[in-house]
């Protein structure tokens, strides 16, 4: 038995599913698509059930790629019952999606969910009067509190076709019928039901319409169509107009009490100028949270690795294999010490961000800075996770649904100097030249990040469309949608790190075991040249690739120095920055680049690798002839 | 006139839409549909985005958009 959840965006779908299939879900990516759902499986009166929870989607129409996944794999999933989340307190605009699943004709059950939020708001739902309305049948649940889960489980087993075939008046119905017709007869394997094709092709949605143009005699009946039905826009008038009728017919609306918990909320987080403060304060505080919490842990994993580590030594007395082993070891550490103190902080506080409505607030005033470089206001939080890590930077891209929009923020993000380059920026240029030149190294690459934001809006292929979604209400996140979120993100991870981290590792061993770190620095020998670096360099920025918490010791280990503060007898003050410059820039590490073929994929990832090493030698050379010039 | 050209918390009636207003169909799907009432409750400042009320829920839009709406006074 297979399930389907499917809802508007806000509307709890999530919550549902978490209460139902909760920690033994995985989430997948649709066919050729970066756009992933979460597939669960349980039982439920000795019957297996599969459960799938698919992206929120306002109609059957797409607007993204996020939405148009969902809409494709309705039809081409196979579903046994498709079950239709509705928010009982904005039920006017969930009906108009109701009322399209209707015209698919498959089993469906209608979860009204909400009913505490529209108590609140005042409005009242006659449960009985809106099943009769729409011929579905409804259970009316809470799902923050489990409430009624059950009932709509078993629902859902015993779910019907919709009782009502035809929704629209006779005139809208009948050249519907024609168009439907002619498709089943001309047509052959449309990603979706003909009838839904014949209703969003009247209606002028473009990605139907072009169907249809591929058969002349279709295309025919639709223009005519389209022509009597005043644009096809008396479809989607009659649909809103029937959706205002069956809340009228169904609820009720009591004065609620005042200025509701929300608006007062919003008066001070959406404020011109106290939005701003108290978003830049909540920033801090998330940062903290994330970096200054996660760092006892840190610690606390690393003795652990290096008791570990020790206790490898004094075990395996083969050389060879010890090297094997211990560098294993350190790429699991390096997974596990990224991914516990930090990841888990992080994913719990956008978890919380998204499910308590503010993440939506934060894009709405972060828009229009955001926009000037080709991405929207959701995309600050990748950015300000950069300057932590840039691991959990390209992670919070997922909440991004357009993919040139979430490419744009991923290669963005990864610019962004994260704590192991900031040891580097500090640790050189503010100590040896001057913090100012540090901060001014910033300011830098603030210009840089601005710049290529600027040069990928242009030359990506897309347009910028401005932002329309919907705000909803302040709503208290559940434990339990939250653990599991963080959950699924920490899982993920974990799966794509450790082999790359692990591999990785296993290779610097050996490279270390050979001694080849010399042969490695012939190879960059023209390389360092052209930057005007020592030539003993090209192994520490091979090892920074790994794990650029390491650069700076390597540094001092590979100009065979006994601390890092001789450096400055070794490197000019021209040679500082340019290392530093070329080390802000250079290829993401490992960890980081194996997230990115989580989020974006093969293509995109070595995209935006080689650009990163491209734009660090280029600005590195750029550095370098600017001082021998003054 | 047009959604942009109205006070904040003013109410005006939806007419219609800017032929090339991309949007359309989404802010349809948002509940802004000929007919209704809509009300601007905040402005993100530097130009940035608007929120209206619509039926008792609030739409974040850009100007660019709220300049294709066509509303009426009531």
């Amino acid at each position: 038995m297979r399930i389907a959840l499917i809802g508007q965006p806000n509307c709890g779908k999530s919550t549902i599913f978490n209460q139902l299939a909760g920690y033994k879900s995985i989430s997948a990516n649709f066919p050729g698509a970066t756009v992933s759902y979460t597939i669960g499986k349980f039982y439920f009166q000795n019957q297996a059930i599969e459960l799938v929870d698919l992206p929120g989607t306002y109609s059957l129409s797409w607007y993204d790629d996020a939405e148009k996944e969902s809409v494709k794999a309705l039809s081409s999933m196979n579903f046994d019952c498709i079950i239709n989340v509705l928010d009982a307190s904005t039920i006017t605009r969930g009906l108009e999606l109701t009322l399209e699943l209707i015209s698919l004709n498959k089993p469906m059950v209608v979860a009204l969910n909400m009913m505490d939020e529209a108590k609140k708001k005042g409005i009242e739902i006659n449960i009985d009067k809106l099943e009769e309305s729409i011929g579905v049948k409804v259970i009316p649940v809470i799902a923050k509190q489990a409430k009624g889960i059950k009932d709509l489980i078993s629902a859902a087993l015993n779910a019907a076709l919709p009782r009502k075939r035809c929704i629209y008046s006779k005139k809208i119905e009948s050249l519907i019928e024609s168009l439907e017709q002619c498709l089943e007869a001309q047509a052959s394997a449309l990603i979706l039901p003909p009838k839904l094709i014949a209703i969003k092709a009247i209606e002028g949605f473009s990605a139907c319409e072009d169907i249809v143009s591929w058969y002349p005699k279709c295309q025919n009946i639709l223009e005519t169509a389209r022509v009597l039905l005043n644009n096809g826009a008396d479809i989607t008038k009659e649909r809103h107009a029937l959706c205002l009728d069956i809340f009228e017919y169904s609820a009720r609306v009591k004065d609620s009490n005042g200025l509701q918990i929300s608006e007062r909320i919003d008066e001070i987080l959406l404020h011109p100028i106290w939005g701003y403060v108290s978003l830049f304060i909540i920033f801090i505080a998330i940062f903290f949270i994330v970096f200054e919490g996660g760092s006892p842990f840190e610690s606390l994993i690393d003795k652990f690795f290096s008791f570990t580590d020790n206790y490898l030594s004094s075990n395996i007395h083969n050389a060879f294999l010890l090297s094997i082993a211990k560098g294993a070891l350190d790429g699991i550490g390096a997974a596990v010490g990224i991914a516990l103190p930090y990841l888990v902080p992080f994913f719990v506080i956008l978890s919380v961000l998204e499910d308590s409505g503010y993440l939506s607030r934060i894009a709405f005033l972060m828009d229009s800075l955001m926009h000037k470089i080709g991405v929207h206001g959701t995309s600050v939080i990748p950015f300000i996770m950069g300057y932590g890590c840039s691991v959990p930077a390209v992670m919070a891209t997922r909440i991004i649904k357009n993919k040139r929009e979430k490419f744009i923020s991923a290669f963005l993000a990864t610019l962004v100097p994260c704590a192991a380059r900031t040891t580097v920026i500090m640790g050189l240029v503010a100590f040896f030249v001057g913090p100012i030149y540090a901060i001014l190294l910033y300011f830098f690459n603030l210009i840089v990040i601005g710049l290529a934001g600027g040069i990928l809006k242009k030359i990506l292929p897309g347009i910028n469309p401005e932002i329309l979604f919907d705000i909803p209400p302040y709503r208290t996140p559940t434990i339990k949608t939250t653990i599991v979120k963080t959950w699924y993100r920490i899982k993920d991870f974990v799966y794509v790190a450790i082999p790359l981290l692990v591999g990785g590792s296993v290779v610097l061993a050996l490279i270390d075991y050979f001694s080849f770190a010399q042969y490695i620095n012939y190879a960059f020998e023209p390389f360092m040249k052209l930057l005007g670096l020592p030539i003993a360099v090209g192994i520490v920025l091979i090892f920074g690739i790994f794990k650029k918490e390491l650069t700076l010791l390597m540094l001092a280990q590979s100009l065979g120095l006994s601390s890092i503060a001789l450096v400055p007898k070794v490197l000019s003050v021209e040679q500082i920055f340019v290392f530093t410059i070329f080390v802000m820039f250079y290829i993401p590490c490992l960890a980081t680049i194996s997230t990115l073929y989580r989020e974006i994929k093969l293509k995109g990832t070595i995209v935006i690798t080689i650009s990163s090493i491209l734009i660090a030698t280029i600005l590195a050379i750029i550095a370098r002839i600017l001082f021998l010039v003054f | 006139m047009r959604l942009i050209d109205c006070e904040v918390s003013q109410e005006v009636r939806v007419v219609g839409f800017d032929s090339g207003c991309r949007a359309k169909e989404r802010l349809l799907q948002l509940g802004i549909v000929p007919g209704t009432i809509i009300k601007i409750k905040r402005l993100a400042p530097f130009s940035g985005p608007l929120i209206v009320s619509i039926e008792g829920s609030d739409v974040a839009l850009g100007r660019g958009i709220a300049k294709k709406i066509l509303v009426e006074k009531i």
